[in-house]
This record gives C-alpha cells, sequence and structure tokens, in this order.
C-alpha cells in the first residue's frame, strides 16, 4: 500500500522532551486527530505533541508504520490470510512491554485518535488483569498501599456485591 | 503524561470512556471484583458497558442464598440505571428462568432498548402468552437476538408480537418455534432486512410445510426440525442476486445441521429449492 520513496511527504512530529521524528505522511495519518489537522491545513510542517515523551512516541510510530504497511480489512474481502496473521503477530509483541508504558501509549493512541491502537492497549490490560486475584492485580496496576480500602468498606464492597465474590 | 513515577495508581486516572472500554473486555465478575482494588477503584466498575453473564460460574449462583440473587439483581439494575445517556453493547444473561420474574428480565430488556443495546441474550419465562416491549422490534441497534428458556431457545410463537418487525441491523438470529405454525418466527425473520446468520428451529408438522427465505443477505442458517423432517417438502432460498445466490445456496444446505445424529438420513427428503424468479 504504502511505498516510503523519498518523494512522499513527510510530516515532523514533536515530543515533549523535544525529540523530532520525521515520517511519511502516510503514516501520520493513521492517527485521526493529526488527519484531521492535515485535511483542515492547519498542521504545520512540525507537529508539537508536549503530553507525549519521546520514548512513547517513538512506540506509536513504530505502530502507526506497520499499520500503514498492511493492508486494510475495508480494502478487500480477499484480503491475504497471512498479511492478518503477520500483523496480528506483530501487535502481540507489540504488547510486550510494561504496565506505565502500555498506560503511556494508550493515553497518547487516545489523545491522537488511534482507534486499533487503543483497542490493543485495552485488550492488553484487560487480559492482564482479569482473573487476577486483588493482590495481584494491585501490584500490575501500581496501587498505592494508602490507597487501600479499610477492613470494613472492603467487607462491605464484597458484601453489596457478593454474587461476584465467592 | 508519563505515569512512570513511584505512587501513581495506574489506570483510575484514565478517561471514563477508555475504562469502561477496558471492563468491557472482561466478564461483568471481573469487572465487579475490581471495586475492592482501592478507593479508587471502589465505583469504577459502574462503567462496564458488557453486562455478560454467559459465563459458568454464574450458575454457582443457584446453590448460593436469596441474599446473593438480590445482589447479582441489584447490580444489573444498577448498571442499566446508571447508563443514563450512553450506551450497553452486550446484555447476555444464562440463567433459570424461576430466578427472577418475568416483569423483571422485561424491565431490563426496556432498559436495554433504551440503552440502544446492540446484543441481547436472555431467558423468558414462559407464562401463557408472554409479552416483551414492543420498542425492541423496532430496535435500530440490535445485531443479535437469543431468547432463552432455560438453555433452550425460547418459543416466538410465544410471544406477544407487535403488527410490524424492522430490525434493521440485526444480522443474527437464533430462534425456535414449537407446536403451531411458525408465524412469529417468519415474521421476525422477514423483518430483519441485512440478516446473515439465521438458527431456526421449528417442530411444527404439516404436510404442506414449505420454508421461504427470501434473504439475499444470509450466509449461514441452521435449520432443525426435530420432529417433522419427514413431511416438510422445501426448502425455499429466493434472492435477488443471480449467479452468486445458486452458490449460496448450496453453502447453505451443507451448513445445515441436524442436533440429533439419527436425523441426519431424514435430511435427504428435503429438496432445497432455489428460484431466482420472485
Amino acid at each position: 500500500m504504502s511505498t516510503s520513496s523519498s518523494s512522499s511527504k513527510k510530516i515532523v512530529l514533536k515530543s515533549a522532551d523535544n525529540e523530532t521524528f520525521e515520517i511519511d505522511e502516510i503514516v501520520a495519518l493513521e492517527s485521526q486527530a493529526i488527519k484531521n489537522m492535515i485535511e483542515d491545513e492547519c498542521a504545520d510542517n512540525v507537529i508539537p505533541l508536549g503530553n507525549i515523551d519521546s520514548k512513547t512516541l517513538s512506540k506509536i510510530i513504530e505502530y502507526c508504520k506497520k499499520h500503514a504497511e498492511s493492508p486494510k480489512k475495508d480494502d478487500n474481502a480477499d484480503i491475504d490470510e497471512k498479511a492478518v496473521e503477520d500483523l496480528k503477530s506483530f501487535d502481540a509483541e507489540f504488547a510486550k512491554v510494561d504496565m506505565p508504558l502500555i498506560q503511556d501509549i494508550l493515553m497518547a493512541a487516545n489523545f491522537l485518535n488511534i482507534d486499533n491502537l487503543i483497542g490493543l492497549m485495552c485488550r492488553t490490560i484487560a487480559d492482564r488483569i482479569k482473573g487476577k486475584t486483588p493482590e495481584e492485580i494491585r501490584k500490575i496496576l501500581n496501587i498505592n498501599k494508602n490507597d487501600l480500602l479499610s477492613p470494613e468498606q472492603e467487607a462491605k464492597a464484597r458484601e453489596e456485591n457478593s454474587w461476584a465474590f465467592d | 503524561m508519563s505515569s512512570t513515577s513511584e505512587n501513581v495508581d495506574m489506570l483510575s486516572n484514565l478517561p471514563r470512556d477508555l475504562l469502561s472500554h477496558i471492563l468491557s473486555l472482561m466478564p461483568a465478575k471481573f469487572a465487579m471484583q475490581t471495586s475492592i482494588l482501592s478507593k479508587n477503584w471502589r465505583y469504577i466498575w459502574k462503567l462496564v458497558t458488557n453486562l455478560d453473564f454467559s459465563d459458568l460460574d454464574i450458575i454457582d449462583l443457584d446453590t448460593k442464598s436469596i441474599h446473593a440473587l438480590n445482589c447479582f439483581y441489584e447490580f444489573v439494575d444498577r448498571v442499566l440505571e446508571h447508563h443514563k445517556a450512553s450506551q450497553v453493547n452486550i446484555l447476555r444473561l444464562r440463567f433459570p428462568c424461576g430466578w427472577f420474574p418475568h416483569s423483571c428480565v422485561s424491565k431490563w430488556i426496556s432498559d436495554a432498548v433504551r440503552l440502544n443495546v446492540s446484543e441481547l441474550d436472555i431467558p423468558i419465562f414462559p407464562r401463557g402468552l408472554v409479552e416483551l416491549p414492543f420498542d425492541l422490534f423496532t430496535l435500530k441497534s440490535l445485531k443479535l437476538l437469543k431468547l432463552y428458556v432455560d438453555g433452550f431457545r425460547f418459543d416466538v410463537d410465544a410471544l406477544k408480537f407487535p403488527s410490524s418487525v424492522n430490525l434493521p441491523s440485526l444480522k443474527t438470529l437464533d430462534i425456535y418455534s414449537f407446536g403451531k405454525p411458525p408465524v412469529n418466527a417468519f415474521k421476525l425473520i422477514h423483518g430483519c432486512p441485512l440478516l446473515e446468520n439465521l438458527s431456526l428451529t421449528v417442530s411444527w408438522c404439516s404436510d404442506e410445510q414449505e420454508f421461504v427465505f427470501n434473504i439475499p443477505t444470509l450466509k449461514r442458517l441452521k435449520l432443525d426440525t426435530p420432529d417433522c423432517s419427514s413431511v416438510i417438502k422445501k426448502v425455499v432460498f429466493k434472492g435477488d442476486i443471480q449467479a452468486t445466490t445458486q452458490a449460496q445456496a448450496t453453502s447453505s444446505v451443507n451448513t445445515i445441521q441436524r442436533r440429533q445424529p439419527s436425523m441426519m438420513q431424514r435430511l435427504h427428503n428435503f429438496s432445497l429449492v432455489k428460484c431466482n424468479a420472485m
């Protein structure tokens, strides 16, 4: 689909820590928010992303590149199954990062409005916490000990929805 | 927006729609269990949009106390109440019909209709002619409809039916008709212009039995006729599509399945006819 020829239009994204990333426009268009900016002609050559750090932004660009290169599902009903599988395994690998980064990517993807990436991050989080004990989830989510419910409050919460607890 | 600093409770500061998205990707029971994680998490479960109780552990409730049933009832009620302005995607409840009175299930259906539910899979308590909210039969958002009674599909011909049915988004329908001409079943089927997956069980027998499926979009048909396959003469597919419909009809023949293997033999009594000319 996209051939990143040197003549294709470039977009520069600037992270919160002032690192710049030059990418093909087609990659940037994976973000609905950037797409809207370009369509409304309110995007300068450099798009500042003051709330996304360079570590997060480079992960997001990695994702958008891969997805921009892959054939879209709606393009063709007889889409190559290998391409679908390839994208799936890319997504699975992509999501193998620690929780803080997942959360940062999710927040950034939400800001940039990248639907598939939002979905992937949400699924990853859900998969990591479902079926785990409260103690395990607290560890995964880095829940502060000072924020725990008192024993009385916890008993009340369990009582209110006893069907959900054994 | 870096969250890497110490002592930051992850996720609970996410926007509500993202939390809702995450919670809706897990069974409601797990979503509910987050209520004891911390003070921040105490009421985040209310953002859940999929009420999916198809998993087996809900069956455990059967042996639990009236109190647990009441809590469960309140939970479903509260979630449906809470979503005043937004949408509930899935309402899927599988439990014995005696657990909750019909009025209560009917109220949940009304709430789900108000919330533009897209998948409804619920138990019906059979008692005479059952009335469901008529709005359900014209719900634009509905994509999947399954009605159950004690693990079996509910007899749609025991439902009080509105004069017209129009479910423009419905793609999957799983229905059962027992004991008389399947009038409602076909009223329902014909009110779904974009139906793709149809599972129909009919147990009414007649020498004149003929099934006509005039649904160009139909991709899969599961026709189950446990008591009367020997008397059904014809299953007719009528479609607007010319050349491709023949293939579609053929593939549909292949997907006809029987619950009882002994019935397989009698499948040959069917003649499957495709009529291009309407």
